[in-house]
Parts: structure tokens; C-alpha cells; sequence
């Protein structure tokens, strides 16, 4: 009946070849890996080879967190919120982790985090921000629709 | 294609500086590390406002493809804009309302069948001169006008001798200036209304010349009118030139520039409505393709400015 005992583990291997040892109760969050351990697979590593260990770790953190029923909502919410803050690369990684991993919670965390990065922004802001060239060559012909999007927004941004 | 266009697009985390990814090296299959999925853009711009899924939408082509699937109002057909609001009608609910992308406020006006029937108002929902109008064939010597203004129960629809050989029709074009609504048919002609005094007229001023025949292929196509500075303008793009009849002049001359200048400035009076139409992807795409398709093979590289107009 203790509870070491009931525990069954998971081990995970990132891409970089780190080694995770998790409990089954955190890794079910992972739902798009889910039945790799439930197919009773004990014991042996689930390889993730497209996630690195230092986003890994930070994945299983959240879902450690998020599956401890005795963390009080507010302080959930206040790890939430720093869970988030950290450089763009990072973040953009996690999102990827998350939806490979697929773990709703935390994609929808990170998603909106990066939405409420967006917001208020002007399309030159936002490229900027994420660094994305806006490749509007003279030859497309999208590029008419786009500059007079500009226009337009920009003759409207004030009202 | 989608292939080719993603290749083209640098997305999201590809440029941003990580050290640490430098260092730890990157899983790099298919380069699918340096860009966030299509599917993850769309969850996270369709947790933005309107107003911010439209300028999220002049970010990039992957941007905007993504913001314009995600947008709400999808199903609504702009007709018309003016003063930052917009006139959409919803053909599956016959739901016709005012809308402000950027305050999102929306006025919803009576239900009503439209179907692909111009609609034009005149001034923004919020001002008590706003009038909306909307003109119908009921025989070739009658037309059917109906009008309507914000906070109004129903339409309000009084019949009108026609004089031809103005037609009224759906292809036809209808722009607010000066105090009248002036709509264009598809021969040319331009039947005038008058919303203080209630009249309709016929203006006996001929349809400028279009170098292209009424009857050739796509007729109805290429052809704009629009108010600009208190001027309407027809743009027929059917042509190797662009004639633009300014009406009030009564007189047409041709436009020549660059395709360079061109873009912006035939932009601005083709008006708002077309533009809206391309700024906030509410219609298929495909209606206004032809325009600028053609617009663009046929006049790039070979006009030179001229022609300004005398004034008028």
C-alpha cells in the first residue's frame, strides 16, 4: 500500500540523449505517448527525438506541477505565469514539445501566451518581434494585396 | 506550390538567437524545428481580436493565410465601407450589419433579402445623417429604391420611373459623394439619388468610351467606381490603358503610371469597398484576382506617368 511502491515509472530519453525518470501519474499528460507506457512497455526508454533535454526537463516540470493535487490554484497560476517568461526561442520550443507531446494544458498556456505577445502590435512590430522576414518580393502577385493592406491599416490605426 | 511557399517563409523561432541551441545542436528533421506548425500559428492567432487578426494577416503570406482561415465574420460579404465601418451582409441569415473592425462594435440593421444586390451608405452608423440605399430592376421603365437608416424597423422601398437607358442591374456599381448616390450600370450610364429630396435621375451625360467592348468575354469585370476627394472615378482595368472618367468633369483621360505608383494610387480610388473587400479576405479571394492579375501582367514595365487631367 505505500505509495513508492504503487508508483510505476516512465523513462523518457530527449533527442540529446538525457534520460528522464518520471512518474506514470505526470507522464499520462502526455497523451500523444500515452499508450507506449500503458501498452505496458515497463522499463523500457521512450526515445523523444525531437525534443532536447533542457525543454524536456522544463515540460516535465510543468506537468509534474500540474499533476500534484495538493498545489493550491493560485499558486499554480502564479507558476504558470513564470513558466512562460523566458526568451522567445525557448518558448517557441515548448509550444513545439507541447504539441508534440500533446499536452492541451500546456498549448494552450503557451499559445495564448504568444498571442498576448501579438497583441496591440502593428504587422512590422510583430515581425520584428519574432524576427520573420516578410518576403514580399515585387514579382508575387500577393504583394498588391499586401501593400494596400498596409495602407489601409495604417490610415486606420489611429481610429 | 504550398511546398514552394513554405521554403520561402522564415518563420517564427528560425532567426531568433539561441545560444543554447547552438551549442546543444538541434534535431533537424526536415527543418521542421525553426517553424512553429501551421496548425499551432492558427491556435494561437485565433486567440486574437479582429483587429489584430488583420494586421496579424499583413505579417507574412503564412500569416495571413492562417489569419484569414481563423477570422470570424467568415461568411459575411462586405458591402461597402466607409468612414472605418464596414457593411457586411450574411446571405445564410439575411443578417445585414454595421461593423467596426476596430472597436468591434457591430449595428444590426432590419433583415432582409439581398442576395448580390449593391448596397451603399452614407455616412458612419454612429452619425444621424447615415442613410443606407440599395436600388433594384423592377421593369426596364421602373427601379425599386429602398432605403433605410440604423435603429430603423424595416426597409423603407418606393418605386421609381426609369429613365433608359440606364439598367438596373447586380454588376452594377454605387458610390456615396457630395450628398447623392451615384450608380454606375453596366452600359455606363448613371442613374443618380438624391436622399433629402427623394429623387431618381438619370443623367443624361454618355458612358465614357471603354476601349473594350460591352460584349467581350468577362465584361462585367475590371470595371470600379469610387469616390475620392469629392470626385467619382470609373477605372475600367479591361484595357492596355486605364481610362479614368471622372464624372464630374464629365470627361475621360487617361491615367498612366508606373506600376510602382499605380498600386496605391488606383488603390485609393478604387476605393474602400474593393480594398476592404482584399484588406480583410470576406469574399473568395478569387473575385478580385482577375483585377490585379491582369492589372499586373498587362501593365508592368511599359507606362510612364502623363495625362493628368485638366482640372476638373
Amino acid at each position: 500500500m505505500s505509495s513508492t511502491e504503487a508508483k510505476k515509472m516512465v523513462v523518457l530519453k530527449s533527442f540529446d540523449g538525457v534520460t528522464f525518470e518520471v512518474e506514470e501519474s505526470v507522464a499520462v499528460q502526455f497523451e500523444s505517448i500515452r499508450h507506449m507506457f500503458e501498452d505496458n512497455l515497463a522499463g523500457s526508454v521512450i526515445p523523444l527525438s525531437n525534443i532536447k533535454s533542457e525543454i524536456l526537463s522544463k515540460v516535465i516540470d510543468y506537468c509534474k506541477r500540474h499533476a500534484d493535487d495538493t498545489t493550491d490554484e493560485e499558486d499554480l497560476k502564479a507558476f504558470d505565469a513564470d513558466f512562460v517568461k523566458v526568451e522567445h526561442g525557448t518558448l517557441f520550443d515548448i509550444i513545439r514539445a507541447a504539441n508534440y507531446l500533446n499536452i492541451k494544458s500546456l498549448l494552450d498556456l503557451t499559445c495564448q501566451t504568444v498571442a498576448d505577445m501579438i497583441k496591440g502590435k502593428t504587422p512590422a512590430e510583430i515581425r520584428e518581434l519574432f524576427n520573420i522576414s516578410d518576403e514580399f518580393t515585387p514579382e508575387e502577385e500577393e504583394e498588391a494585396s499586401i501593400i494596400t493592406r498596409f495602407i489601409y491599416m495604417d490610415r486606420y490605426a489611429d481610429c | 506550390m504550398a511546398g514552394r511557399k513554405r521554403k520561402k517563409f522564415k518563420l517564427l523561432a528560425e532567426t531568433i538567437k539561441d545560444d543554447t541551441r547552438a551549442s546543444t545542436g538541434q534535431p533537424n528533421e526536415q527543418g521542421t524545428h525553426s517553424e512553429l506548425p501551421t496548425e499551432i500559428l492558427e491556435l494561437i492567432i485565433s486567440q486574437l481580436t479582429f483587429r489584430d487578426n488583420i494586421r496579424a494577416s499583413a505579417v507574412c503570406r503564412l500569416w495571413h493565410s492562417v489569419a484569414t482561415s481563423v477570422r470570424k465574420l467568415r461568411g459575411s460579404r462586405l458591402c461597402y465601407a466607409k468612414d472605418g465601418w464596414l457593411l457586411l451582409y450574411k446571405p445564410g441569415t439575411q443578417c445585414m450589419f454595421f461593423y467596426c473592425p476596430y472597436t468591434q462594435e457591430k449595428i444590426k440593421l432590419p433583415r432582409r433579402e439581398f442576395g448580390y444586390q449593391i448596397v451603399a451608405f452614407s455616412a458612419a452608423p454612429t452619425s444621424p445623417s447615415c442613410i443606407l440605399f440599395t436600388v433594384k430592376h423592377v421593369s426596364p421603365t421602373l427601379v425599386a429604391i429602398s432605403t433605410c437608416h440604423p435603429g430603423a424597423n424595416e426597409w423603407t422601398t418606393v418605386n421609381y420611373p426609369n429613365r433608359l437607358p440606364f439598367v438596373s442591374s447586380i454588376w452594377n456599381k454605387l458610390v456615396f459623394c457630395n450628398g447623392l448616390f451615384y450608380c454606375l450600370s453596366l452600359t455606363g450610364w448613371l442613374g443618380v439619388y438624391n436622399p433629402n429630396e427623394s429623387t431618381w435621375d438619370v443623367l443624361s451625360v454618355h458612358p465614357p468610351r471603354c476601349p473594350e467592348s460591352f460584349f467581350v468575354k468577362n465584361w462585367w469585370k475590371g470595371k470600379f467606381m469610387a469616390e475620392h476627394n469629392g470626385d467619382i472615378f470609373v477605372i475600367y482595368t479591361c484595357s492596355a490603358l486605364i481610362p479614368v472618367f471622372d464624372i464630374m468633369a464629365n470627361a475621360v483621360y487617361l491615367t498612366l503610371l508606373t506600376v510602382v505608383d499605380i498600386i496605391p494610387e488606383i488603390s485609393a480610388m478604387i476605393g474602400e469597398n474593393k480594398i476592404h473587400t482584399r484588406a480583410y479576405g470576406l469574399t473568395p479571394r478569387k473575385i478580385y484576382q482577375p483585377f490585379f492579375k491582369r492589372y499586373r501582367n498587362r501593365f508592368r514595365g511599359h507606362l510612364v506617368s502623363c495625362g493628368s487631367p485638366t482640372a476638373s
